[in-house]
């Protein structure tokens, strides 16, 4: 399970620190072992010979990611790296011709049934969703038998029993303007809704019963041994990479020039469901929650604000015609770059690169990014709440390459967290003791646009948010105030000579150094000079930068704090629930007042301890103990309730 | 004469190729392309032993002048009220440091040189990972064996450990995925080590003396298995290994055999709450031994079933075909003690939930039903066979590989093995295996989510055991 397979989202900060975990002794064997060559459409090609064993690492990587978007289409380029696996005129199809029809009429009735959902607007959606699981919970043995794990024969009867009510149940009836208003039949618009997705699975199912192959290119990868088989999707790239046995070159050339070519996006609106249960992942887990909030404050202009997954409510709204123009545009061959290293002869590659792939049209350069993000000027905070223990991060806006200071933050990072010695690891982790964890400094979420510094913790109990995030601080004001040592630089140096070398010994390590220096930096060899660069590094750059980057109105703090919907408990315990929460509710005037008329140290103290408190029965019985002390200060006034 | 007439055929041969169809830019498909045949060679293996009884393996490379080493120690489960204590002593050994070498100027030696010695494993083995520059290897392997000989478990590190492992215990309900994962195996494995979890009472019940004790018990050169791979040659690594480790006593121990699993089947169906939008599902049952005969076939069984990946059929039906998750597949692990587990998995909306598990359900009855088609076993035995090469591609992958065989008590040439029973497998026998290793009626069905949002109650399925994973 832990293994993600295609449609992963790659986190820029891993890939870059990878590819800085690579640095530099070897600059001049590495940079002299690449050959560089582009085709007349564009298209580049950065090839290594490595004959250690019968393998080769083959990669084509496209210039676009989650940075490209726009409001409407968030989450398009991800959406479209997993239909990319869904076949081409000649791959994953026994008669590509005659799916067109099927392609064209699932079209038609895709986009009918986003505009009929924007017609019904979210609010009553829902309602009306309410009311499907409602009749759904009403289908007999035999009806779900006969209905089995089909989605048209259970649309089908859903509608037939809506259709079929004398009167609707709840407040449905009661609430007419959410039926009908200004002559519209909204509930008939929503049966509309449902017969149009199930016609969608039906024409889908027939489709595939009748001409598709399943997978038929993720299979043949298999079938001929392909190993670390995947595509992953960043902010700023989308890449697909297989590990192959080294005679089959040619399968990955036939391939790949075959789906950047003609690619066929079937079965779209099944596979967009797909996407949106990765996305309801991402709802559900307490990592991707803190970032998505922490990001989409950070950011005002960039669009590194959004998640690779995109929101949800662009997903429902991407229809298949924007996806092919979107590929069309973005995954040109003049907007590509291969990179392919191991038992390969380069020039073997070249002409059959250019057999495959020197024939397909090169289009309009694509427009970069050219948002840029304002200063910052003055602290941005933000809570998210999630069950899950309290977690923080910190980030501070930077510049990316190409500008020098950059390369300080490359130091800084290295200074900060990453290894036993590193400042933050010593102090809140090990000496502090504050986490449980080391906390994490690194550059995201993207890396190819101005972006930020960000620190990564989790508070260990009963220590708090607040405790950790003044204790980073304390690290952060020493980078400015207290110059590197010369060993702590030294060490961050040889550390980045070992991992060159160490990138060295396998296809994907030099593979993955090379092609994110082409992508983060134009050029693979501009990679090299950067590491250069990060060796010149002195101390008193590290506390230029500090100075000028770690200020509190440059900077942004998410929190996550730990909210918890308790499950319904038996009678007797949600009783007692209930009355302290009728006590607290009817003492809350006078339990401020007492919290108010506290030393603020001791208000500090409350707050925080509220704060670490996982379930609700502990923070219910804090609410006792403090409803206890504001009585025992006399801000309440005791009386004898019934049954006493 | 003979030679013109050659050249004018190739050249007619070359006209005629750039004007087929092929140059043209249009491709043929994959399955009519012919693949030149490739050499597959292993690299010598050196069979390696020291005066003290450590033994194990060596693989020159001197590709780049980097040295890997992993040192396995046999260990053992400690009592159930004292689980975690393995983990414990790992981390406390490798950061504890030694009497010669104390935490911090440990670290900051090591990390200088950019090299790394980490300690790591599971309850049945403990792992020492030596990684470094070959230029500093005598220094990184004197400190290395230091800390296993002698390290000093300080009191203060001991207490920053069982302060993050409470908390690892106050996290352990934050991500769904991991809830799922240890619910299912603490079902599955129930009154067998292989289903204890680390409790708060376990983790405060570790003292000095049982970590000094676990040291004491495991740490002995007899017991050791030794991998090495990189830039160094075999006389030169065994003098400085002996070197290092001269004077290191052999002690005699038996380890205990972890107890036999019952492989009792019996339906159950099992939930707990949680506050998320979708129900993640795992659902299985004890599996096989590494050393059962039928191993391959049931890894090519559950291959084609649901773990290999997109052409399985889980992934098809749940994934491709009704859009209903996102991870969702089958794996059979088989295990080298006792029995392994199987186990399929799903995420869903909590509003599919039951589609999507009756799905899953189906697939794994059609599977010891019906079995593969002949294509589709066909396709199976290719992406193994095919993929052969890749056993011999990182040489520290083989040297692990080979310490964990040994460990295991295992052929060290079952991964050639394998292969050639892949080669001669037969589809009755993939058939034979669904029928005797998949019990769709006997499973242990695992459910977290929130049953608010469930299109039918998990009660319309079986009698519900409610989990309270808070305790």
């Amino acid at each position: 399970m832990s293994l993600k397979r295609r449609g992963l989202t790659i986190p820029a900060a891993a890939v870059l620190a990878a590819l800085l975990l690579a640095a530099a002794v070897a600059a001049g064997t590495l940079e002299d072992k690449v050959n560089k060559f582009e085709l007349d459409n564009g298209m580049k090609f950065l090839v290594v010979e490595r004959h250690e064993a019968p393998v080769v690492f083959m990669a084509v990587v496209f210039n676009v990611g989650s940075a490209n978007e726009w409001p409407n289409v968030t989450g398009i380029s991800h959406l479209l790296e997993h239909m990319m696996f869904k076949g081409t005129e000649m791959m994953g199809t026994s008669n590509y011709k005659k799916e067109i029809p099927y392609i064209e009429k699932t079209d038609e009735l895709g986009e009918k049934t986003i505009d009929l959902r924007k017609m019904i607007d979210e609010w009553r959606f829902e309602k009306f969703e309410d009311l499907r699981k409602e009749v759904l919970a009403t289908f007999t043995d035999e009806e779900n038998e006969e209905v089995g794990t089909d989605k048209y024969l259970q649309n089908k009867l859903v509608v037939e029993k809506i259709r079929a009510m004398e009167s609707l149940p709840g407040d449905l009836e009661s609430q007419k303007h959410l039926l009908t208003d200004g002559g519209r039949d909204y509930l008939a618009l929503y049966l509309e809704y449902l017969e149009t997705w199930g016609e969608i699975v039906r024409l889908t199912d027939e489709q595939r019963e009748k001409f598709v192959v399943n997978n038929e290119l993720w299979e043949t990868y298999m079938n001929n041994g392909s190993r670390m088989l995947n595509a992953g999707t960043s902010n700023d790239f989308t890449v697909y990479f297989a590990y192959l046995p080294s005679n089959r070159i040619e399968l990955w050339m036939t391939m790949e020039s075959d789906r950047m070519d003609t690619p066929v996006f079937r079965e779209f609106w099944i596979e967009r469901d797909v996407v949106m249960e990765e996305r309801r992942l991402s709802d559900n887990d307490p990592d991707d929650v803190l970032d998505e909030a922490f990001n989409s404050v950070a950011f005002a202009a960039c669009p590194y604000k959004w998640p690779v997954l995109g929101w949800m409510s662009d997903l429902r709204t991407i229809d298949r015609r924007e996806l092919a123009d979107y590929h069309t545009k973005y995954y040109a061959p003049n907007n590509a770059t291969a990179c392919i290293v191991g038992n390969v002869d380069v020039e073997q590659v070249r002409k059959m690169a250019k057999k495959y792939f020197g024939k397909i049209k090169a289009q309009k350069a694509p427009n970069p990014v050219e948002t840029r993000e304002p200063e910052q000027r003055g602290e941005r905070r933000v809570v998210v709440e999630h069950d899950a223990n309290p977690a923080l991060k910190i980030g501070w806006h930077k510049p990316a390459y190409p500008n020098p200071d950059a390369v300080v933050f490359d130091v800084i990072k290295s200074v900060l967290s990453g290894g036993r010695t590193t400042r933050l690891y010593k102090s809140i982790y090990e000496d502090q003791q504050l986490t449980a964890r080391p906390p994490t400094a690194f550059t995201g979420p993207g890396d190819r646009y101005d972006n930020l510094m960000i620190i990564s913790a989790q508070p260990r109990h009963p220590h708090t948010l607040e405790e950790v995030e003044q204790a980073i601080y304390v690290e952060i004001e020493k980078l400015k105030t207290e110059p590197v040592e010369e060993r702590e630089l030294q060490r961050i140096k040889n550390k980045l000579d070992a991992d060159l070398v160490r990138s060295l010994g396998s296809n994907l390590g030099i593979g993955f150094t090379i092609m994110m220096g082409e992508i983060y930096m134009g050029d693979y060899r501009a990679l090299f000079r950067f590491i250069d660069r990060i060796k010149e590094v002195t101390a008193e750059d590290v506390m230029a930068v500090s100075e000028k980057y770690f200020t509190e109105q440059n900077r942004t703090v998410g929190w996550r704090v730990q909210v918890v919907e308790e499950k319904e408990e038996g009678e007797e315990e949600e009783g007692e629930g209930k009355n302290i929460e009728e006590e607290m509710e009817k003492h809350q005037a006078a339990m401020m007042q007492y919290i108010q008329s506290l030393a603020p140290e001791e208000q500090m103290q409350i707050a925080q301890k509220f704060q670490t408190l996982k379930s609700e029965k502990e923070q219910m019985e804090f609410g006792l103990e403090l409803i206890q002390r504001a009585k025992d200060a006399g801000f309440i006034k005791e009386e004898k309730t019934e049954g006493e | 004469m003979k030679r013109r007439i050659l050249f004018a055929v190739l050249a007619m041969v070359l006209v005629a190729a750039l004007a087929s169809p092929l140059f043209a830019g249009k491709r043929k498909h994959p399955s009519k392309l012919k693949y030149p045949p490739i050499e597959i060679t292993s690299p010598e293996v050196i069979d390696i032993s020291l005066v003290n009884g450590m033994e194990g393996f060596l693989i020159e490379d001197h590709e780049i002048p980097v040295v890997d080493i992993v040192i396995l120690f046999p260990t053992y489960f400690p009592e159930e009220g004292k689980y975690g204590l393995n983990a414990m002593a790992q981390w406390v050994i490798r950061n504890g440091g030694s009497e010669s070498w104390p935490s911090d100027k440990l670290n900051e030696e090591l990390e200088f040189l950019a090299a790394s010695v980490e300690v790591y494993g599971g309850n049945l083995s403990t792992n020492v990972a030596i990684n470094c520059l070959s230029k500093d290897l005598d220094a990184v392997l004197a400190i290395a064996a230091d800390l296993i000989r002698n390290p000093v478990f300080p009191e203060d590190k001991i207490e920053k450990k069982r302060g993050d492992m409470l908390e690892e215990i106050r996290r352990k309900n934050d991500q769904p995925r991991a809830i799922a994962m240890r619910e299912f195996f603490k079902l599955v494995y129930e009154g067998h080590p292989y289903g204890w979890d680390t409790t708060v009472g376990s983790i405060e019940a570790i003292t000095r003396d049982d970590l000094t004790s676990f040291h004491a018990a495991w740490f002995h050169p007899n017991r050791a298995i030794i991998g090495i791979s990189g830039d160094v040659e075999k006389d030169e690594i065994i003098s400085k290994l002996e070197d290092v480790f001269a004077g290191w006593e052999q002690v005699e121990t038996t380890i205990p055999e972890v107890p036999v699993v019952e492989p009792v089947f019996a339906e159950n169906w099992n939930y707990a709450y949680k506050d998320i939008s979708q129900a993640y599902m795992m659902l299985g049952h004890l599996g096989i031994n590494s050393k059962n005969e039928d191993r391959c076939a049931v890894q090519v069984m559950n291959f084609i079933l649901g773990g290999g990946s997109f052409t399985s059929w889980i992934v098809i039906e749940v994934r491709e075909k009704k859009g209903l998750a996102y991870s969702t597949g089958s794996r059979y692990r088989p295990d080298a003690f006792t029995l392994g587990a199987f186990y399929a998995f799903a995420q869903t909306k909590g509003e599919e939930y039951s589609r999507a598990m009756q799905i899953v359900i189906e697939q794994i009855e059609r599977m010891r039903d019906v079995g593969p088609t002949e294509e589709e076993f066909r396709k199976a035995i290719d992406s193994y066979v095919n993929s052969q090469v890749f056993d011999y591609d990182s040489k520290s992958g083989m040297v692990r590989r080979l310490v964990r065989l040994k460990f295991q008590g295992r052929p060290l040439d079952t991964p050639e093995k394998d292969m050639e029973r892949y080669a001669t497998m037969t589809i009755e026998e993939v058939k034979e295996a669904a029928g005797k290793y998949l019990h769709p009626d006997k499973m242990t069905f695992f459910i977290v989510g929130d049953d608010k949002t469930f299109d039918k109650p998990l009660s319309e399925f079986g009698e519900v055991n409610v989990i309270d994973i808070e305790e």
